[in-house]
Parts: C-alpha cells; structure tokens; sequence
C-alpha cells in the first residue's frame, strides 16, 4: 500500500544525497586493512607488550631517584667500562634498526623504537644529573634496557619474516 | 547485476588485492558511513560499526550471489551491524515510550507552512529518539518498505508503520520548533 509522498517525504527524497555529509574518517581504511590482514597486527601488538616493559623501567628508576640537579656531577665508578659495553649495544641496536627499516616495518612500529630510544636517553642523563643516585643501578639498568630493546627487535624481525605476505608488495612504509 | 568494472574489482578483492580493497572500500564508505552515523547517533559508534561491517563485508564477499545490487548486500550487513550495536541500548521498536509531548499518529498531510531546508532537517533527523531515529532512515532515506522493515527488526509491519508515522509527527515537531542556526548535539 504507496500513500502519496507528503511534503516532508518529497522533501527529503529530492534532497536525499545532501543529508549525506558525514565523511568516513580517514584512519578508519587503515584499521579494516589490518584486521583483513593480520600478520602486522600481530607484531605491533606483541612488541607493545615489550616496550611497555621496557618502557617500566624508567617510570622505576623515576620512583628511584628523588633529589634536584647540582652542577657538577661526581664522576661516576664504572663509567668508562660501561662505554666499552654501551657502544656494543648501541652498534647492535643500530644494525637492527636497519635491517628493521628494510624489511619494512609500519611506522607506528619505528615512532616507537624512538621512545625507546628517549627512554634510554633518559636513564643516561639521570646517571649525570643525580647525586642521589646509586650509578651502579643505573648502569645495570641501562644495560637491561638495551638487551630488551634488541630482543623486542628480534622478535619484530622473526614475525616480519614469518607472516611476510605473499602478495607483491609489502605494506608500505 | 554486476557490471563488468564491479565483477573484476570483487574478484580481485577475493583475492585479496589490498589497492583494489581499498578502492572498493572508498567507494562505498561514506554512503555507508552516513547511515551507520544515522543509526548510531554519534560518531564514534559509528565508527566502529564501520569497521567491523566492512571487515564482515570483505570476509563474506565470496557469498555473494549478484542477487541484489553489491551495495544492496552490503548495506544489509551496514545495517545488522548498527542493529546489533543498538541492542544494549535495549529500543522497543514495536511501541516506543510515551513521551509526555508526544504527537498522536500522524494526521495525514501537512498542513504546515514550514519551509524545508536542507541543514535543518538534517540536524532534526539527528535528534529524533532512537527508535524513530532507525525507522525514519530505513523507510524513508534507505528505501526499505514496511514489510522489509518488520523483517529486519523483528517487528510486525503495523508496527513499523505506526512507528514510523510517529516518527514523521515527531521530525515536523521538530522542525517546527528548532530556532534556525543552532544545531543540537544527539552524542
């Protein structure tokens, strides 16, 4: 049974593609990609996990370390067998990065590894910068944090090449 | 029917071409955004209704048989999904609540003198209540008939005619009394 349209009804079938304004937000294509296509999705939120981890370390050493800056520090015991020991890892680190870069990680993925890098960054001004400060925790501390940031590197590599597409082209960076 | 551009897009999207999902994807979401916005009342439920319609969509693309429009089969989907989102919001329907200003079935016609404007009746669609909100957007901007409707809300045709007639009643209100420029926020 079809009434006769109304004014009202006439109105807004004439004019039906105009009450359309709403876009479809941007973001919301990327996020349909990674559900239909897993493998990334998995390796962005496993390592998450990890850098949370890592990332705990400072909000620990925050917990830590009370007291104000003074402008000379004392020089620290250790310092320059830990260089020896910091520029190991930091080459490490660097050739994961690459290799990271290489093979194609999304970029949420490298914004990140770039925290991790500022959380370290952190722990080494704390090093200078507190008086109060027992320097062989700190130390050990950085050390730790650096073997995590390269297993979590690792592990972005083994699942990178593990759930690696078949298609012709990767995610694109 | 499908033509020949729309049968090589889906059959690459079964393949799982990402470019050509994407495409697929574009052409399609804003209409379908639109109604989820429309369904849900605020965008971000809207946006996860979105989502997961058209992970659906593509997941259950090799189901589809040609036997509607490929947007006819997706908007169903678009429309499960935001159905199944407004369930915990627990919308009778059949029979809505009285509210104490509630106009009586529509009398028919309009005897109105308001002058319709786009913006306006928009933004009155936007603030009817859940419930007149979905019918007035099934019938009337999505196209669906009353024994459709009764269908897809598990309701009986009467009552998505009555429900919609007060829907119509309560969109003039609306209309009626919304001083011009300044639109409501239904979030």
């Amino acid at each position: 049974m079809m009434n006769t349209p109304d004014r009202l009804e006439q109105f807004i079938r004439t004019h039906r593609e105009s009450l359309d304004d709403q876009r479809a937000p941007a973001h919301l294509w990327h996020r349909i990609d990674r559900e239909l296509h897993p493998g990334e999705v998995r390796v962005h939120r496993m390592w998450r996990w990890a850098a949370v981890a890592a990332s705990g370390l400072i909000l620990l050493m925050s917990g830590y370390l009370i007291g104000t800056r003074t402008p000379a520090a004392p020089p620290i015991a250790g310092w320059s067998e830990y260089q020896e020991t910091e520029c190991y890892y930091q080459t490490r680190i660097a050739q994961k990065m690459d290799e990271i870069k290489q093979v194609g990680a999304e970029p949420e993925v490298l914004a990140d590894m770039q925290m991790l890098d500022e959380v370290y960054q952190d722990l080494r001004r704390q090093l200078f910068d507190d008086p109060n400060a027992d320097p062989q925790w700190i130390l050990s501390a950085m050390i730790r944090h650096q073997q995590q940031k390269l297993e979590i590197m690792e592990k972005i590599l083994t699942h990178i090449d593990k759930y690696k597409p078949n298609e012709k082209q990767l995610h694109p960076m | 029917m499908l033509s020949g551009a729309e049968q090589k897009l889906v059959r690459q999207c079964l393949a799982g071409d990402r470019p050509a999902q994407q495409r697929l994807y574009r052409q399609y979401a804003d209409a379908m955004y639109n109604i989820c916005h429309r369904m849900m009342g605020q965008a971000a439920e809207a946006e996860d209704m979105l989502q997961d319609a058209f992970v659906e969509i593509f997941r259950k693309l090799d189901t589809f048989r040609g036997e509607a429009t490929l947007g006819a089969w997706m908007k169903r989907i678009v429309i499960n999904h935001c159905l199944n989102g407004l369930k915990k919001r627990r919308i009778q329907f059949a029979e809505l609540q009285a509210y104490h200003d509630e106009q009586p079935d529509d009398p028919a016609g309009d005897t109105d003198d308001v002058q319709y404007e786009v913006a306006r009746v928009r933004e009155a669609i936007r603030q009817l209540p859940d419930g007149y909100r979905q019918v007035l957007t099934l019938y009337l901007l999505e196209g669906y008939d009353h024994s459709e409707i009764a269908h897809i809300l598990g309701i009986q045709e009467s009552g998505s005619k009555s429900q919609y007639s007060r829907a119509k009643a309560r969109l003039r209100a609306l209309l009626v009394n919304q001083p011009a420029g300044q639109p409501h926020r239904n979030e």
